[in-house]
């Protein structure tokens, strides 16, 4: 037998391995000693539906010209980018909330806001936090209780 | 063909469809990182930057890049090699890293890169078939990644049943439609009224749901029982399609390497052995 037919045999031990890693992974991301460093292996993906702690909170932007307040949607047709629109607000407002170079994040953040609006006459940017109840959300008239949370000037 | 011949035929065939695969994905992935990096620099924050502090690559380097891992894929298509493997393994890796892990580490295309990092010692051409084993380890490894998440959802039920906390688990009453619901909100995308008039069968979706989950967790089985595999694979291809229309996660591109993998190739032999596409796949006894 020669040497690359042996070292097929290893194969299990990547498998191994790549166990190995999602397990730390996990411990790490859960006391909070490192992001996810591993993520080959979704363990907690969704391990309860979205909304099933029955009330969240959420980021929502809003441009101010005027006396007009519009409220900016982060939909688009490509799905990653909407989401990663998402993804952008809730990193630059942890970035802030951490008092971490918090003028780079806030010129960030209204960069990324007239970017998704494609207009860039906003005088400023609001945004307010909203306290939603998952289940009213079928309810098409319900507006979350919301309260502004930061001012993008 | 018995287990253990179609086994090793059905991966051999994976091996050379993946790298033929891989050239149209990396095209996709160069257009997709240059649509990434239109939007203003100071936008462009992948992970991987903010540990090596240093400045995106140009779509030109970028595709340089991309090409030469293309050629790699299509060299270890005539030369098979666990260097070459182990080279394209890295780079695919690395460039889905720049593309997707914005803001955050991303799963998106786990399922090739995990084949690529398992497959890595398994070159047809040394496989024999009493190598079947390893086949299943490999098997094994991607079909864990599911089987925990799978896992993982009938843990927080459990939980859920004896400690009676107010929290929706995934068994009871509206909650796919409440997870799509939220799912949809947090990125203001609305509803369609067809998908609200769906969900308005309450028990039939529990009971799809949990069927899902245990289908789910179960998938790892695939790995020791081909018609099972063939069962899984059709299996996550309608997760996948369920997760994209009514959860949001875009993951169509691993649809097509769940096929790639998991197809039943033994199936069509006499069709591939008449039209002479068959691949060489002599094997040593």
């Amino acid at each position: 037998m020669n040497i690359k037919s042996e070292l097929s045999n290893y194969t299990k031990y990547l498998v191994t391995l790549s166990l190995c890693l999602s397990i730390t992974s996990v411990f790490l991301s859960r006391y909070q000693v490192a992001q996810e460093i591993y993520p080959f292996a979704p363990w907690k993906l969704f391990s309860t539906p979205s909304g099933g702690n029955l009330t969240f909170e959420s980021l929502k932007a809003y441009s101010i010209k005027g006396s007009d307040t519009i409220k900016i949607s982060l939909n688009d047709e490509d799905i990653f980018k909407a989401n990663k629109r998402l993804y952008a607000i809730r990193y630059y407002t942890s970035k802030i909330e951490s008092g971490e170079n918090t003028e780079l994040y806030n010129k960030k953040l209204r960069t990324l806001l007239d970017e998704i609006k494609s207009d860039f006459n906003s005088e400023k940017y609001v945004l307010k936090k909203e306290f939603v109840h998952s289940f009213r959300l079928s309810d098409k008239t319900y507006q979350p209780e919301s309260s502004i949370y930061l001012i993008i000037e | 063909m018995n287990y253990q011949n179609l086994t090793i035929y059905n991966f051999k065939i994976s091996y050379f469809l993946i790298r033929i695969f891989l050239p149209f994905w990396l095209v996709f992935l160069t257009i997709s990182y240059h649509s990434v990096l239109k939007s203003p620099d100071i936008l462009f924050e992948p992970i991987i930057l903010t540990f090596l502090h240093g400045t995106p690559p140009s779509v030109y380097s970028f595709s340089i890049l991309a090409i030469c891992t293309g050629i790699l894929a299509i060299a270890s298509l005539f030369r098979q090699s666990i260097a070459l493997n182990v080279c394209l393994f890295l780079l695919v890796a690395l460039l889905n890293l720049f593309v997707y892990s914005i803001y955050k580490i991303n799963h998106i295309n786990h399922l090739l890169i995990l084949s690529l990092f398992f497959g890595v010692f398994l070159l047809p051409r040394n496989l024999k078939f009493s190598d079947y084993k390893k086949i299943q380890f490999f098997y094994l490894g991607l079909l864990l990644t599911y089987s925990v998440s799978g896992f993982w959802k009938l843990a927080a039920i459990f939980l859920d049943l004896i400690q009676k906390k107010p929290e929706i688990s995934w068994m009871e009453p509206g909650a796919a439609k409440v997870n799509t619901m939220v799912n949809f909100y947090l990125i203001d995308r609305p509803v369609p009224d067809w998908m609200i008039s769906l969900y308005s069968h309450e028990t039939i979706w529990i009971i799809i749901t949990m069927i899902g989950i245990f289908l789910q967790f179960l998938s790892f089985l695939g790995a020791f029982n081909r018609k099972y595999l063939t069962f899984t694979m059709i299996f996550l291809i309608l997760m996948h399609l369920y997760n994209y229309y009514f959860v949001l996660a875009d993951f169509r591109l691993t649809i097509i390497v769940v096929i790639i993998l998991f197809f039943p190739y033994h199936l069509l032999q006499p069709v591939l052995k008449k039209m002479g596409l068959e691949p060489n796949l002599t094997t040593k006894k």
